[in-house]
């Protein structure tokens, strides 16, 4: 019984730490500052996905979004900005509208998720009476290579289309930048 | 850890998400926006995996949500850079001309 309130303890705290740098990315001005509240609040969601059981996910996260779009973002942060002396500031518009569209968004589904009373729900109650079983990594590949296999197939050659035009875009870019210096 | 805390949370992350993607003018933090959005769907489909009777359906369709994320983000920036050579900032309130 210890462990388990132990584990929760855990488990908020880091809920805490996600909810908290997310709000830190809206509260600050500076776009560096930002792009590292993100890296805080997507680990820690990978932490979560641990908690939920699904180590592949999380490892998947901590490599993609940690390690390979936030790199992405701090290069064009860079590649963008202008000033050499001060930081990267972000401009604010439509503040008021914006919070009050926001923050009653928020306010409607933390209504309707408590409203619908997800835990006493027919097909949650069935699945929570059976033992807890996890996904080994061999049947998650297996199910990708069987039932899943025309949207994984598919994923890859978006990958692909992705990175190539990902390449001609940036490439013109940079060919007209050697232009220009010419 | 109940189910409505993981949904609560990302009620949470979906709304800073759109306050940012509204009210930023900076491109770059609007796509950080955007990436909280998804981040926000990608905790909810976890989340009720753990009920799934093959636990299965929620983790693909997550998966499927992250690759298509890198895609936006290398594509996105990609375009913003262009814009940056075009039009000097990435300020969405100066860039306001077509086929310039």
């Amino acid at each position: 019984m210890s462990s388990m309130g132990l584990e929760s303890l855990i488990g908020y705290s880091v809920m805490f730490i996600c909810g908290i740098s997310a709000l830190l990315m809206l509260i600050t001005k500076n776009v560096i500052y930002s792009a590292y509240a993100l890296v805080v609040t997507l680990l820690s969601i990978a932490i979560l996905f641990v908690f939920l059981g699904v180590e592949f996910i999380a490892v998947v996260q901590t490599l993609i979004y940690a390690g390979g779009i936030l790199v992405l973002i701090i290069f064009g942060v860079m590649l963008t900005g202008k000033s050499k002396v001060a930081g990267v500031f972000s401009e604010v518009s439509n503040l008021g509208y914006g919070l009050l569209f926001s923050i009653s968004i928020f306010g409607i589904l933390v209504y309707i998720i408590k409203q619908s009373n997800m835990e006493t729900t027919g097909w949650i109650m069935a699945a929570s009476s059976k033992p807890r079983t996890t996904l080994s990594i061999e049947s998650i590949g297996e199910q990708l290579m069987t039932t899943y296999v025309l949207p994984f197939e598919l994923a890859g050659f978006l990958l692909l289309v992705a990175m190539a035009g990902a390449l001609v875009l940036g490439g013109m870019a940079i060919k007209k930048n050697i232009k220009d210096a010419a | 850890m109940q189910l409505e805390h993981f949904l609560i949370l990302s009620a949470l992350l979906f709304a800073i998400g759109f306050a940012l993607v509204v009210t930023r003018k900076n491109s770059i933090v609007v796509l950080m926006g955007i990436e909280l959005i998804f981040n926000a769907a990608n905790l909810n489909l976890i989340a009720f995996n753990r009920y799934d009777p093959h636990l299965f359906q929620g983790l693909a369709f997550s998966l499927f949500v992250i690759v298509i994320a890198a895609c936006e983000v290398a594509i996105a920036l990609a375009i913003i850079l262009n814009i940056y050579k075009r039009f000097q900032t990435i300020n969405l309130d100066r860039i306001n001309q077509m086929n310039g």
